[in-house]
């Protein structure tokens, strides 16, 4: 039962980072129709930048990441005023291709500056290891369960609570109607794509802590889309439960049954979903009148 | 947000659409033959000319060690046409991404043997992709020299074309087997493996298990693990339950990484010896001293910070060429090696040159010196091995730099030479 436990917690905390790209998309989605298949991307972003922080400019741990995640943002904005805008109002597949390619050069770029080799961070979030009720569990495990679920929480609040968050969701809703209640859309999606790209970095900014930094980061994108539909790609908690639950089978089947059985069956917990309840765990069906 | 059917149209394209693309397309880089007069072009043979192909792994799962691979492997060349050429003629390197995907490997090894040809190819250090490529090679008695990963299949039986210059699998094996249960005193060790999900993962697995059921000793615990994995934990919290006595790791080094962060995560002190794929600093780099000071690995090269003469030149060259970041990287070294005998094997097949006379040039090869890089490389028409001394490294946290564990001789008399050499 401990052997159990374990890989459950050792789902959890890569289920977080799962979850916090998740997050990434979902915010970008909902609120500007975009699904961002340069997620991952961004989150190998999210970690260079941090190794850049740390290494090249010698910043502390905090600092570095505050700086890093800022920077992320700044992408993301620059990236729906000269990329995305343009593509208000063009079909969805083109929408989806730009995303591709945006995907293929933003790994290019990425390796033409850093190179191929993966790089170690200079200095690190805590690692060691404390035993409870018979389970090893790493400091930085729970350090990254532990912002995941503060993000989590503040961007539920945020879309509850605030203003700015209130607008988002209406736009989110319909960007017609928003604009006529006096919305500025434009100020919402580029908001949408700041957040959302810095939560991608977020997330790279983690996984460079529990792993090395390099560009194979970007695979992670393609484990945070299924935890995206998987929790509704509308649900700021879905995503985030979706991330868990994906970490959690993950490790449970590399454990159980092998390596590379999980990939069959996390991508066919994704194709089950898509077929049977294709709004996800959290997410609302919708009927289109025509 | 509304989910429609033409959305989900969309997203199912999107998401074919980016696994391609994460898995990678065709595409090749490098120049492609220029003109001039021509000597034996179907070869890739020209006046002042000749082609010479490269495939490795630029943008695939397995760059992170290809790519110091093919910078070393340059370093040699523009070498080599800086110093004017060899025999008159400048070499001119045709690149080909494999991705580490087998159709792409195929389809560039057909690139390079008719539509341009080459006279020869190095690289093809995915060993899946190696593998599938191994009958057109032989078919075509296509040169191959220096692949990062040979596999058993290249070797053996002795195929005329292919040159492996790192010591093979089963001599890794042997001296990583060796030099660990003599250190532990072992006579009948419980080993666990982690290895790497491709066919050089397969191979050096059975290696170990063939080895320990002859020598004595067991396999408690056989994990594999993607090299694009985000964590390793799983395996290896399967590999310490299983109390072994030492685990051997066959791998990227990332994932070296992986495995060490997990095992300090369990609090789990088990000496780690890993075969050249997982060595380098990186697995030192992830984890404190105590728990790197576990982690030890084989190479037939010596890392660019021991002090041989041949590592001086090495840095001088990187530094030369713009690759100095990466003279450190233990596939950098491979790589300049490899590069170092197509050099020699092209000066001995003379001017008239052909993918036969590079095959008997490259047989010529006799005690090519490295400086202490490695042992002299010497091939011979039944022996193709090249290298076969490996010796095992460990990082010394104190210094910053790695420490080689006695000399290549020492370990010598473990190595059965099971592929030849």
């Amino acid at each position: 039962m401990v052997e159990f436990f374990q890989f459950v917690i050792g789902g959890l905390a890569v289920g977080s980072i799962y979850g916090l790209v998740a997050l990434g998309f979902v915010l970008i989605f909902k609120s500007t129709d975009v699904f961002n298949f340069a997620q991952g991307d961004l989150l190998m972003v999210g970690a260079y930048l941090l190794f850049t922080c740390l290494a090249t400019f010698s910043l502390p741990m905090i600092p570095a990441i505050l700086v890093a995640l800022a920077m992320a943002a700044l992408i993301g904005v620059l990236l729906q005023v000269i990329v995305f805008r343009p593509m208000i109002g063009k079909p969805l597949l083109t929408v989806v291709m730009v995303t591709i390619a945006l995907s293929l050069i933003i790994r290019s770029v990425m390796q033409i500056i850093y190179g191929a080799q993966e790089r170690t961070l200079p200095s690190r979030l805590p690692s060691d290891a404390f035993t409870f009720l018979g389970l090893h569990i790493s400091r930085l495990d729970v350090i990254v369960m532990a912002v995941t679920a503060v993000t989590v929480t503040a961007f539920a609040l945020f879309f509850r609570r605030s203003k700015l968050g209130l607008e988002m969701r209406a736009t989110a809703e319909s960007v017609e109607a928003a604009v006529l209640s006096g919305i500025d859309a434009n100020k919402v999606f580029i908001l949408a794509f700041g957040i959302g790209t810095a939560t991608a970095a977020l997330g790279g900014v983690l996984m460079g802590n529990l792993q090395t930094v390099s560009p194979q980061l970007n695979a992670l994108g393609l484990l945070a889309f299924p935890a995206a539909v998987l929790g509704g790609l509308t649900s700021i908690p879905g995503a985030v439960v979706g991330g868990l639950i994906i970490g959690v089978i993950q490790q449970l089947s590399i454990g159980y049954i092998s390596s590379t059985a999980a990939n069959v069956v996390v991508y066919g917990l994704l194709l089950v979903m898509l077929l049977v309840r294709p709004y996800g765990l959290f997410g609302r069906p919708t009927v289109e009148r025509v | 947000m509304r989910l429609t059917p033409r959305f989900g149209t969309a997203l199912t394209v999107g998401a074919l659409a980016i696994g391609v693309a994460a898995c990678g397309s065709n595409s090749s880089g490098g120049s492609g033959a220029s003109s001039g007069g021509t000597n034996n072009a179907k070869e890739g043979v020209k006046a002042n000319q000749v082609d010479y192909g490269m495939v490795y792994d630029q943008t695939g799962p397995t760059n992170v060690s290809q790519i110091p691979w093919a910078h070393g492997f340059l370093t040699q060349i523009k070498k080599a046409n800086d110093a004017g050429g060899i025999n008159g003629r400048k070499i001119n390197i045709i690149a080909a991404d494999e991705k580490a995907e087998v159709p792409t490997g195929v389809a560039a090894y057909k690139k390079l043997s008719t539509q341009t040809p080459v006279v020869g190819i190095s690289g093809y250090g995915s060993s899946s992709v190696q593998e599938a490529v191994l009958p057109l090679i032989t078919k075509d008695n296509m040169p191959l020299v220096g692949p990062q990963s040979i596999t058993k299949e290249a070797l053996v039986p002795l195929h005329k074309s292919i040159f492996a210059v790192l010591p093979p699998y089963s001599d890794q094996v042997d001296v990583l087997l060796g030099y660990e249960n003599k250190k532990l005193g072992l006579t009948a060790p419980k080993v666990g493996i982690f290895r790497i999900t491709a066919a050089s993962g397969i191979e050096v697995d059975n290696l170990i298990k063939e080895r320990l059921k002859k020598n004595g000793g067991t396999v408690v615990s056989d994990q594999e693990g993607d090299p694009a994995a985000t964590s390793a934990d799983a395996q290896v919290q399967k590999i310490v339950a299983a109390k072994p006595d030492y685990i051997i790791l066959h791998t990227s080094p990332p994932q070296t990484a992986s495995v060490m962060k997990a095992l300090q995560k369990l609090g789990a002190k088990i000496p780690v010896i890993s075969t050249f794929a997982g060595g380098g600093p990186t697995g030192y780099q992830a984890v404190p001293k105590d728990f790197g000071n576990l982690l030890e690995y084989t190479a037939g090269v010596t890392p660019s910070d021991v002090s041989v003469p041949g590592n001086a030149q090495l840095l001088a060259d990187a530094t030369k060429y713009g690759y100095a970041k990466e003279a450190t990287n233990t596939a950098f070294t491979f790589g300049y090696l490899s590069g170092m005998a197509v050099v020699q094997g092209l000066k001995n097949a003379g001017k008239t040159l052909s993918r036969a006379s590079f095959i008997k040039g490259l047989e010529q090869i006799n005690g090519l010196d490295t400086g202490g890089i490695s042992e002299p490389i010497t091939y011979g028409a039944q022996d193709h091995v090249g290298l076969s001394a490996t010796r095992p490294y460990k990082f010394n946290y104190d210094t910053g730099k790695f420490e080689a564990i006695g000399e290549y001789s020492d370990y010598n008399s473990y190595i059965t030479h099971e592929y030849g050499g």
